[in-house]
């Protein structure tokens, strides 16, 4: 896991059952948007980004656990899914595409990037 | 309720969720919000899930209040589900428990608040911090007692 920047809240979040992954980052998300002092259209966005996060790790991890470092600052929420190995940060990723849409992610998201670490891959959604 | 740590006293190395944050008054709201989910996907009640967020907080203001006296310090959440109901730890790595003379910790009325509410209540300490076991039904018993005695 990367340091901490000095102004900004870390909550990790391990979901080892999938079937409340959706539920608890909902709630998650809307609270550290709500700390953030979003908009309300940046709340929006927010949870449309944990929809498509939600739709690409179950289609890529399965049962497998989440890892996932929530990072709140005033004006910015990070999400960061860890852990990830074997193009499983990509695949995410491109979950999130739909067609006459587009990538979900990139259009609602400020920035999405993977970070790499050895065999050890993360995606990193940032909303500011 | 037990004072020591046993060894049911720990969480599973796989909760189905757990959380690792600052043990700051901020995040207290944090914990109860994904708690909330996590008992509504596996079908608890709302009369539960309101007891949830009641015992949850008292549990980590303790955490806030009193475990690094002053310092700063971690508070980690888990959630694990039991057939018929769940079992949320919060845990610490400092010391609050035996604080006695203390109204507002363990002398307070955090802990009956904390039995009032739960299932089963545990609450152990060692060297290495104070674990609170809260177990829960997924549908309060009680309220079936209450509408018969109502009948009655």
């Amino acid at each position: 896991m990367p340091d901490r920047v000095s102004d900004e809240e870390i909550v990790d979040v391990s979901i080892a059952d999938p079937r409340l992954a959706s539920a608890v980052l909902e709630r998650l998300v809307s609270a550290a948007a709500a700390r953030a002092e979003f908009p309300v259209d940046r709340v929006v966005n927010a949870l449309t980004v944990v929809d498509a996060l939600i739709h690409g790790t179950d289609s890529v991890l399965g049962d497998k656990s989440r890892e996932i470092r929530m990072t709140i600052a005033k004006g910015r929420v990070g999400l960061r899914v860890d852990s990830l190995v074997d193009g499983q940060a990509e695949a995410i990723r491109d979950a999130a595409h739909l067609p006459d849409v587009g990538d979900i992610l990139e259009r609602t998201a400020s920035t999405v990037t993977i970070e790499r670490d050895g065999a050890k891959s993360a995606l990193v959604i940032v909303l500011d | 309720m037990t004072i020591e740590l046993s060894a049911g006293l720990r969480p599973s190395t796989a909760s189905a969720v757990r959380l690792r944050l600052d043990a700051l008054p901020e995040n207290v709201m944090l914990v109860r919000q994904a708690l909330d989910g996590a008992a509504r996907g596996i079908g608890a009640s709302s009369d539960v899930i309101d007891d949830l967020k009641l015992a949850v907080t008292e549990a980590c203001s303790n955490v806030v209040k009193y475990a690094y006296r002053g310092a700063s310090g971690e508070l980690v959440v888990s959630f694990e589900p039991l057939e018929d109901g769940f079992i949320v730890f919060v845990q610490d790595s400092g010391s609050w428990l035996n604080r006695g003379s203390d109204e507002d910790a363990a002398g307070g009325l955090g802990i009956p608040l904390m039995e009032a509410v739960t299932r089963d209540l545990e609450i152990g300490s060692n060297g290495q911090g104070t674990t609170v076991r809260l177990e829960f039904a997924l549908i309060r018993s009680d309220i079936g007692e209450s509408a018969e005695s109502d009948d009655a």
